[in-house]
């Protein structure tokens, strides 16, 4: 393993901050939904993310688990910058992103990465795993050519591929090739947040490991920060040292993976660990099979927005969304089963 | 704590690099070989190709040559005008051949422009969306319904006539199409994730175009091209034939069919030879664009 050369000063480091590398605050993010052709008219909102806030400290990952439509990927994205949220901030090392001059907004460009699902969409047919690694580099720095190749040539041994296959064509290698050229390529700028959008759930079963190894190898040697987005609790686990669950644009639970694995306490996340199948089939489980389909994002139920396939649900549930509560050290849930109110009423 | 092994080793091929490149091109050659190519319209496309460029020596006369003496001979009866002579006494074949040549300008520099024009409103068009792309797509539509006889005919009358007004008629209303079609191709091409990368890391829009987005809509380019060289050549033909540009007793196809068409009975040939001609030459660029499509893209199915 090569230590890429430090080429600049991590961007906008600023050693009086020590709060989380990058955190999210009450973050919301509506999409309209408009009917009409001419007069365009709102019929309401999709609520993709609604008042979630995370902490992502510096070289630990984040995972976001979840069924498909509960806000996982669009969370990831605010950190990305392509949209703006409707409501909330986004900081990074303290400063809210969205406030930043041109210059900052360059630099946290650089700092922050990612790496996505489909490495045959995510690489582009047309460019060499040479220019597809350099891209960063080339809009942030200014190095001479043979700077750029040898860092590109470093890179590829970084993530476990050899110099040679700069000159190549990104349809000339297998998926897990070309995940690592992802991530050769992301990794180019050294960024301290790579934003890892389900990177290993396309690839086969016997090279997810590796890559999964690999990213690991990488956070140790760059003290990287993770945003893992992931529907394979295996792979939560094995990665994260914090897990947000996510249920209809809400964090329903966080804590670290042991407690939020080994004594889930919200029922969606029992829920959610019970559908996973255990890791030996004679092993006990309980089977907690919800009822109905996950309501619309649209107009999502009153209350806690669980509580229509609830299996515990009480009265108080449809009311008023619950307040998050510590059950225990680190970790989080926003359920009245937790609650002084909902325990009085129970 | 869950733990993984590493589990079947990756495959890193350690082949010469180059010896792939050079295997790589030999199967690439190879496939083109093998492929059922369209041998007769390729055939005719090179033949005009290859008149337009060495038409001085493939002709056998001077195309603007009259000579009563051997006026109104029809095709073979004298081999020296192996195609006939008009009534002038000029040779059929060496304005056929010469003709080739001005269909061949036209066609291509109009082509040309309009592609330029049209696949760079069509990026930035679909590229940007909103806005932006509601305006241009208007644009875009209103050209392309306004009829290129129509547009020539303004064009002539405001600027007066010659060959650079034929093709600026021309590429007036052709650019819409490639407009169109590049759009298409474009919003599938910027949902891809690479485009989203690239969002990310900060390149600018224009880059991101240029290298990331262009580069995948060659291939949709190149079909759009060939198929409206055709359709190309047959509005040029049209156009000289109701004499909107091009000066009487010019090499142009269209414009050898309009001046027969007075002497349909008595010299047939007149019309008849460059009527063939331009058919052939249509037919030649449709089927070859057809077959393009076909294997480059098959899922471009759709009437351009």
């Amino acid at each position: 393993m090569t230590t890429p050369s430090q080429i600049n000063a991590a961007p906008g480091s600023d050693s009086s901050y020590e709060g989380p590398l990058a955190h999210i605050e009450n973050l919301k993010k509506y999409y309209p939904v408009t009917q009409g052709m001419i007069v365009r008219k709102n019929v309401g909102y999709v609520k993709a993310i609604d008042g979630v806030s995370i902490d992502i400290p510096k070289g630990q990952t984040y995972s976001l688990v979840g069924e498909s439509g509960c806000g996982k990927t669009t969370t990831a994205r605010m950190f990305l910058m392509v949209e703006k949220p409707t409501a909330g901030q986004v900081f990074f090392r303290g400063k809210d992103i969205h406030k930043l001059s041109r210059k900052e907004t360059a630099d946290y460009r650089a700092s922050v990465q990612a790496v996505f699902q489909d490495p045959w969409s995510s690489l582009n047919p047309r460019m060499r795993v040479d220019s597809l690694i350099a891209e960063p580099l080339v809009t942030h720095q200014h190095l001479s050519r043979t700077e750029l190749k040898k860092r590109v040539h470093e890179l590829l041994e970084t993530v476990g591929l050899r110099s040679f296959h700069a000159e190549r064509y990104p349809h000339e290698f297998s998926g897990g090739q070309r995940q690592r050229i992802a991530i050769a390529r992301a990794l180019s700028t050294q960024p301290e947040l790579m934003i890892l959008d389900e990177p290993v759930s396309a690839l086969d079963v016997s090279i997810r490991a590796q890559i999964l190894n690999l990213l690991k190898e990488l956070q140790q040697n760059f003290s990287l920060s993770y945003l893992l987005i992931a529907h394979n609790l295996a792979t939560v686990r094995y990665m994260s040292h914090q897990v947000g669950v996510m249920y209809l644009g809400k964090l329903v639970e966080e804590g670290p993976p042991s407690a939020v694995f080994g004594d889930p306490k919200h029922p969606y996340t029992k829920a959610l660990i019970s559908a996973a199948l255990p890791a030996h089939p004679t092993n006990d489980r309980e089977e907690i099979v919800l009822r109905g389909e996950v309501p619309s994002p649209i107009n999502p139920p009153s209350g806690c927005t669980f509580h229509t396939r609830c299996p515990v649900a009480m009265d108080i549930c449809s009311t008023v969304y619950p307040e998050r509560r510590e059950v225990a050290e680190g970790h989080r849930t926003s359920c009245y089963l937790y609650t002084e109110t909902g325990t009085a009423s129970a | 704590m869950a733990t993984f092994e590493e589990s079947g080793s990756e495959i890193v091929s350690d082949a010469e690099p180059k010896l792939l490149s050079i295997k790589n091109i030999a199967s690439t050659a190879g496939k083109i070989l093998r492929a059922r190519l369209p041998w007769a319209p390729i055939i005719i496309m090179a033949v005009v190709v290859i008149c337009a460029i060495f038409a001085p020596l493939l002709a056998p006369h001077d195309p603007t040559d009259i000579d009563i003496g051997v006026r109104k001979l029809a095709p073979g009866e004298n081999w020296s005008y192996p195609l006939g002579t008009d009534r002038l006494g000029r040779d059929m074949l060496s304005r056929l051949i010469y003709g080739a040549r001005t269909s061949a300008f036209i066609s291509l520099v109009a082509l040309g422009a309009g592609a330029v024009v049209g696949t760079t409103v069509g990026l930035v068009s679909g590229y940007a969306g909103k806005w932006t792309d509601t305006i241009l797509m208007r644009i875009t539509d209103a050209a392309m319904g306004f009829p290129t006889i129509l547009a020539a005919m303004i064009i002539v009358t405001i600027l007066g006539a010659g060959i650079a007004n034929i093709i600026l008629a021309i590429a007036v209303t052709v650019w819409a199409r490639f407009a169109r079609m590049i759009r298409g191709e474009v919003l599938q091409v910027r949902n891809r994730d690479f485009v989203l990368a690239a969002r990310i890391t900060g390149v600018s829009p224009v880059m991101i175009i240029w290298r990331h987005i262009f580069p995948n809509v060659i291939n949709t380019l190149l079909i759009i091209l060939t198929l409206l060289v055709g359709q190309t050549i047959l509005l040029e033909a049209s156009l000289s034939f109701l004499g909107l540009g091009l000066a009487p007793g010019a090499s142009a196809w269209g414009l050898m069919v309009a001046e027969g068409r007075d002497y349909l009975i008595s010299m047939w040939w007149l019309s008849l030879l460059p009527g063939l001609v331009i058919t052939m030459v249509v037919m030649a660029f449709n089927f070859f664009g057809d077959w393009l499509r076909d294997t480059l893209d098959p899922k471009l199915r759709r009437s351009i």
